[in-house]
């Protein structure tokens, strides 16, 4: 069985690892800012009030979503050309540290612009228990936990999706299961899926196998808005 | 009324906390940027664009001086630094840290208790975006939503750099766990 560490001493020790970053940052040159940077400053600090307001998942998406930049998935994944390519209806933009996939919202009054149904999975692996459940009007998300292993549900609408992740996954493939088509990545030990169905977009990672994520994603049936 | 009179009591604090962050910080993190992104146009665009992201979660941050908030702020700051790099170029980003020798020497034969000095040594060995995570929630406390707005990439991201900083810490201490 694992030895855990006291998380006393884990916490003090992030202090010193911080401090030592710190004082590294004594060799840093000095910068004498412009007189445009000081006024724009002023111009943040003066209008702050219209910046308060509490992180939410969707912001948290948005704040993502702004990392979207011109570039050309190749099958080796590793090109920075400005070229955006199209995956089943998705754009996939690729940088050496994070992917950002996005709907391709062509006719937007054609999608639901709120949730007007809960997707579910009605199938999880045994041992995984729903530890968290959130959502808004636009994306809800099933956190589902067995150990340090975690299966994430997401629904969203169209518009409102987009997805930054870390660029380790594996090149996107076209996968066909049961019918439906998919995006699928993979990780070491981890499946990532990304599909569009009814008007809306689902991600689902995991760390289970692709033979379990296509189980679980077949088991997604409509229910109820809460 | 009263809850009106608390939002704006509120909302003055944070104004005051704002700042205070940015009197404290700005000249720092200008530099930091200056040595991420070698352009003086790009530093101060990447350290405005930190300070909004910094702004949009003010009311998680304590006092303006703590190690908490300056590893917050710096770590926001790198990264929308290093997001705006890599978008710009193909070149590694140069790391200030890499040309700094690790100057903590460990007596591996006669050290036999784990201390945090040795632990924060097995820190700095991680990737840095694995030590972003580690730092942003178990030092600053920050949920993954919160996280994920700092670094300016998904829950799902999240989770899984958390997933992969335990088994890489766990590796390097030798099988010992943490959090």
């Amino acid at each position: 069985m694992d030895k855990i560490i006291n998380n006393e001493l884990f916490v003090k020790s992030l202090e010193i690892y911080e401090n030592k970053r710190f004082n590294e940052y004594d060799a840093l040159k000095p910068f004498t800012p412009s007189e445009s940077f000081i006024k724009k400053m002023d111009k943040l600090i003066k209008s702050q009030s219209n910046y308060f307001y509490k992180a939410t998942r969707t912001k948290a998406r948005k704040v993502a979503a702004v990392l979207v930049a011109a570039i050309v998935l190749t099958a080796s994944a590793m090109s920075v050309t400005a070229i955006r390519e199209s995956i089943l209806g998705f754009f996939i933009s690729h940088t050496s540290e994070v992917d950002v996939i996005e709907y391709n919202n062509e006719k937007p009054e054609s999608y639901p612009k709120t949730l007007n149904e809960h997707f579910t999975p009605s199938y999880i692996p045994e041992g995984y228990k729903l530890e968290d459940e959130t959502f808004d009007s636009t994306s809800r998300e099933l956190y589902y936990v067995k150990g340090e292993n975690y299966i994430d549900f997401e629904q969203f609408t169209k518009a409102e999706y987009s997805s930054a992740s870390d660029s380790e996954f594996s090149a996107p493939e076209k996968v066909t299961d049961n019918g439906m088509e998919y995006i699928m990545r993979t990780d070491e030990d981890m499946v990532m899926l990304v599909w569009e169905d009814k008007g809306y977009v689902f991600e689902m990672t995991g760390f289970v196998d692709k033979d379990e994520m296509f189980k679980i994603a077949r088991s997604v049936k409509a229910g109820e808005v809460k | 009324m009263l809850t009106l009179y608390l939002s704006l009591t509120d909302s003055e604090n944070n104004k005051d906390k704002f700042e205070k962050i940015y009197k404290n910080y700005s000249a720092l993190m200008l530099s930091r940027a200056y040595e991420i992104l070698r352009d003086r146009g790009l530093a101060e665009d990447a350290t405005h664009n930190a300070f909004v992201r910094i702004l949009k979660n003010i009311d998680k941050l304590d006092d303006s001086k703590s190690l908490k908030t300056k590893s917050y702020v710096m770590i926001v700051l790198e990264n929308t630094a290093k997001t705006m790099y890599v978008k710009r170029s193909r070149q590694k980003i140069y790391e200030l840290n890499e040309s700094v020798p690790n100057t903590v020497s460990v007596e591996r034969e006669t050290e036999t208790k784990l201390t945090a000095e040795i632990v924060a040594e097995k820190i700095a060995e991680l990737p840095e975006k694995y030590r972003d995570i580690i730092v942003l929630k178990f030092l600053n406390g920050l949920d993954d939503g919160e996280i994920a707005s700092a670094l300016g990439i998904s829950r799902t991201a999240v989770r899984k750099r958390l997933q992969r900083s335990r088994e890489k810490l766990r590796e390097l201490m030798g099988g010992i766990s943490f959090g």
